[in-house]
C-alpha cells in the first residue's frame, strides 16, 4: 500500500471510529428513552462490622476511611433532600463509625457527624443518643482534645436539654490541656441560664468563631439566625399588641404606614414573616430558618 | 562480591525498567489519581487536604506495591525464561554480585519513582495552599506541605524494599512468576496482620497456638510499624524510637532474605 493509499486508509478507519461514537451515544440516549431508569436501591452497606473493616482495609484504613466520609457526606445529603417519609438517614449512624474506626484521630468525623445526627427529624436522623456514642468515642481514641468534651456538653445542652450535664462537660473540657478560658465562663453560664437565649447564642457563637471547617461555621450560623429569629419574633409581637391596642389594623403594610415599623420585617434569611389572624407573629414555614427551635423568651 | 559488577548489574536493571513502560504508566496512573483527589475533595466537607494527602500517600504505597511485585518477581525469573542467565552467568560475576545488583537496580528504580510521585504530590499540596482562604489554613491540623510527609514517604520506600526483597528471593526458586507474585502479595499482607497474631491469646483458647502465633509474630516482618501517615497527615507525634526499631528491624529483615535468596540461587542447577 503506497503512503497516499495508507493515509487515506487511516482516515477512513478515524472517520468509522467517530461514527460508531456517534451512534454508541445516540442509541444509549434512545435506550434510556424506551427503557425508564430504574429507581435507586436501597442503599446498602456491604461491610458493616468495623473491625472487619480495619482488618480487610491493610495499610489503607486513612483512604478507607475518606470514602466512608464522603459516603456519609453524601448519604446525609442525598437523604436531607428525600422526600421518602420514613426510614431515611438509616446508614448515618454506620458510615460514622466505620469512618472513626479506620481513621481514629478523624475528628471532623465525629464533630461534624455528631452535628449530623443530632439534627432533629427531617433534617437530620434526630439522635442524639448516637452523637454522643460518636464523640465518646473520639474522646477514647484522643483524650486530650478538649473539643470533643465540649460538643458532648453541647448535646446535652442543645438537643436533650440537660443543663446540669452540659455544664459539667463544659466544666471537664475547660481542664483540658489547651483549653480556652471561655469554656469555664459557658459552664457557669449553661448552670445559671440554662435553657435560655442568652446561652445558647454564647455557645453557638463560640462555636462559630472556633471552627476550623466552613460547614460547622454554617451550622453555627443558622443556629444564630434562628435566635436572632426567635429575638425578632418577641420585638414584633409587642409592637403587633401595642398596634392593636390602638385599632391599628393587623398587617404589616398598616403597620408600617402607621410609623410602628419601618418596612416589612423579614427574618435573617430575608423570607418576611407571618403576620397571622390572631395577631400571632411567626416565622415563614417556607424560610430555611424554620421550624424555630423552642426556647424562653429573651430576658 | 564485586562492588563494580553489582553496579554494573543494577545499572542494567535501572535501564531496563526505564525502556519498560510498566513503571511509566503507573507513575502517570498515580498523578493522574492524586490530581482526581481535587475532584473528589468537593464530597469531603471541608476536608479536602485530608483527603488529597490520604490519597497521594496510599497511592504511593499502592503502586510501588505493584512495581515492586511486577518487576521484583520477574528479576530472576525473566533472565531464565530468556536464557540470558547463562550469558550472564558466563561473565566473571558471582551469583551474589548478579543478586544483590537486581536488587539495588529495582530499588533504585523504586527511588526514582516514588521522587516522581512525591514530586508531583507536592505540587498538588502547593496549589490547594494557594487556593485556600488563610482562615482555613488556621484549622488544618498540619499545614500543606508539611516536611514530615516525606518521612512517611520515606517509610513507603523501606516498606518497599522489603518488598522488593521478597519478590526477589521467591524469584529465586519459583518456577512461575505467578506464584511469586502471590507469595510477595501474600508475606506483604501477613506484615500487616501481624499486630494481630501478637494478641492472638485474647481470641483463641489453645496456649500452644498462642505461643506459636506469638513466635511468628516475632518472625515475620512488621509492615505497620512502618507507617506513620495517619500520624504525618493529622499532625500528631511520631515515635521515633519504634520506627527507628522497626527500620532496622526491616533493614535486617532484607538481609536476611537477600541472603537465603543467594544460599537458594548459588546451589540453583541451570542446566
Amino acid at each position: 500500500m503506497s503512503a497516499r493509499a495508507a493515509g487515506i486508509h487511516d482516515r477512513g478507519v478515524a472517520l468509522v471510529v467517530a461514527g460508531l461514537l456517534v451512534a454508541a451515544v445516540g442509541l444509549q440516549a434512545a435506550r434510556e428513552g424506551v427503557a425508564s431508569p430504574r429507581a435507586d436501591a436501597a442503599p446498602l452497606l456491604w461491610l458493616q462490622s468495623t473491625t472487619a473493616a480495619r482488618r480487610l482495609a491493610l495499610s489503607f484504613t486513612d483512604l478507607a476511611a475518606d470514602v466512608y466520609w464522603m459516603r456519609a457526606v453524601v448519604h446525609y445529603g442525598s437523604e436531607r433532600r428525600s422526600n421518602a417519609t420514613a426510614g431515611r438517614y438509616g446508614l448515618l449512624y454506620p458510615l460514622l463509625d466505620l469512618t472513626t474506626t479506620l481513621d481514629p484521630h478523624f475528628d471532623v468525623a465525629a464533630r461534624l457527624g455528631a452535628i449530623y445526627l443530632s439534627e432533629g427529624y427531617p433534617g437530620g436522623p434526630g439522635r442524639p443518643d448516637q452523637a454522643l456514642a460518636l464523640l465518646e468515642k473520639g474522646l477514647r481514641n484522643d483524650p486530650t482534645r478538649w473539643q470533643y468534651r465540649h460538643d458532648i456538653g453541647f448535646v446535652h445542652y442543645w438537643w436533650l436539654k440537660d443543663y446540669p450535664e452540659a455544664a459539667r462537660q463544659f466544666e471537664l473540657a475547660s481542664q483540658m490541656p489547651e483549653a480556652p478560658q471561655w469554656l469555664r465562663t459557658m459552664a457557669a453560664v449553661t448552670l445559671t441560664k440554662g435553657g435560655d437565649r442568652t446561652g445558647a447564642r454564647q455557645l453557638w457563637t463560640e462555636l462559630h468563631d472556633t471552627a476550623d471547617v466552613d460547614w460547622l461555621r454554617r451550622a453555627a450560623e443558622f443556629r444564630l439566625g434562628q435566635l436572632s429569629a426567635l429575638d425578632d419574633i418577641d420585638a414584633l409581637t409587642a409592637v403587633v399588641a401595642s398596634a392593636r391596642a390602638r385599632g391599628v389594623a393587623l398587617d404589616w403594610t398598616a403597620l408600617v404606614r402607621a410609623g410602628l415599623l419601618r418596612g416589612v420585617p423579614a427574618d435573617p434569611a430575608g423570607v418576611p414573616y407571618v403576620l397571622g389572624p390572631e395577631a400571632a407573629v411567626a416565622i415563614d414555614p417556607a424560610s430555611p430558618l424554620a421550624p424555630l427551635p423552642t426556647f424562653e423568651a429573651a430576658p | 562480591m564485586s562492588l563494580a559488577a553489582i553496579r554494573k548489574v543494577a545499572g542494567a536493571v535501572f535501564k531496563e525498567s526505564v525502556r519498560d513502560r510498566v513503571p511509566y504508566s503507573l507513575v502517570i496512573f498515580a498523578v493522574i489519581l492524586m490530581a482526581a483527589s481535587f475532584l473528589m475533595s468537593r464530597l469531603t466537607a471541608g476536608q479536602d487536604l485530608k483527603v488529597i494527602k490520604d490519597l497521594g500517600l496510599a497511592t504511593m504505597n499502592a503502586m510501588g506495591l505493584l512495581i515492586a511485585i511486577f518487576i521484583g518477581t520477574g528479576l530472576v525469573a525473566k533472565e531464565v525464561e530468556r536464557r540470558s542467565i547463562y550469558a550472564v552467568l558466563a561473565k566473571p560475576v558471582s551469583r551474589a554480585s548478579f543478586l544483590v545488583g537486581k536488587y539495588a537496580g529495582l530499588v533504585l528504580t523504586l527511588a526514582v519513582n516514588l521522587g516522581l510521585m512525591t514530586a508531583a504530590f507536592y505540587l498538588m499540596l502547593q496549589y490547594l495552599n494557594w487556593t485556600t482562604d488563610d482562615w482555613i489554613k488556621q484549622g488544618w491540623r498540619a499545614p500543606s506541605h508539611d516536611p514530615r510527609l516525606l518521612v512517611a514517604i520515606a517509610l513507603i520506600g523501606v516498606q518497599l524494599m522489603l518488598t522488593t526483597a521478597v519478590a526477589l528471593f521467591f524469584s529465586t526458586f519459583s518456577t512461575s512468576p505467578m506464584l511469586s507474585m502471590l507469595f510477595t502479595l501474600a508475606v506483604w499482607v501477613a506484615g500487616h496482620f501481624s499486630g494481630d497474631l501478637r494478641n492472638i491469646q485474647t481470641a483463641i483458647d489453645s496456649p500452644a497456638a498462642a505461643v506459636l502465633a506469638q513466635g511468628l509474630y516475632y518472625l515475620l516482618p512488621n509492615l505497620d510499624a512502618l507507617d506513620v501517615k495517619n500520624e504525618v497527615v493529622h499532625g500528631l507525634p511520631i515515635a521515633w524510637n519504634a520506627v527507628g526499631l522497626g527500620v532496622a528491624a526491616t533493614m535486617a529483615y532484607i538481609g536476611v532474605l537477600i541472603g537465603s535468596a543467594v544460599l537458594v540461587f548459588n546451589r540453583r542447577d541451570f542446566k
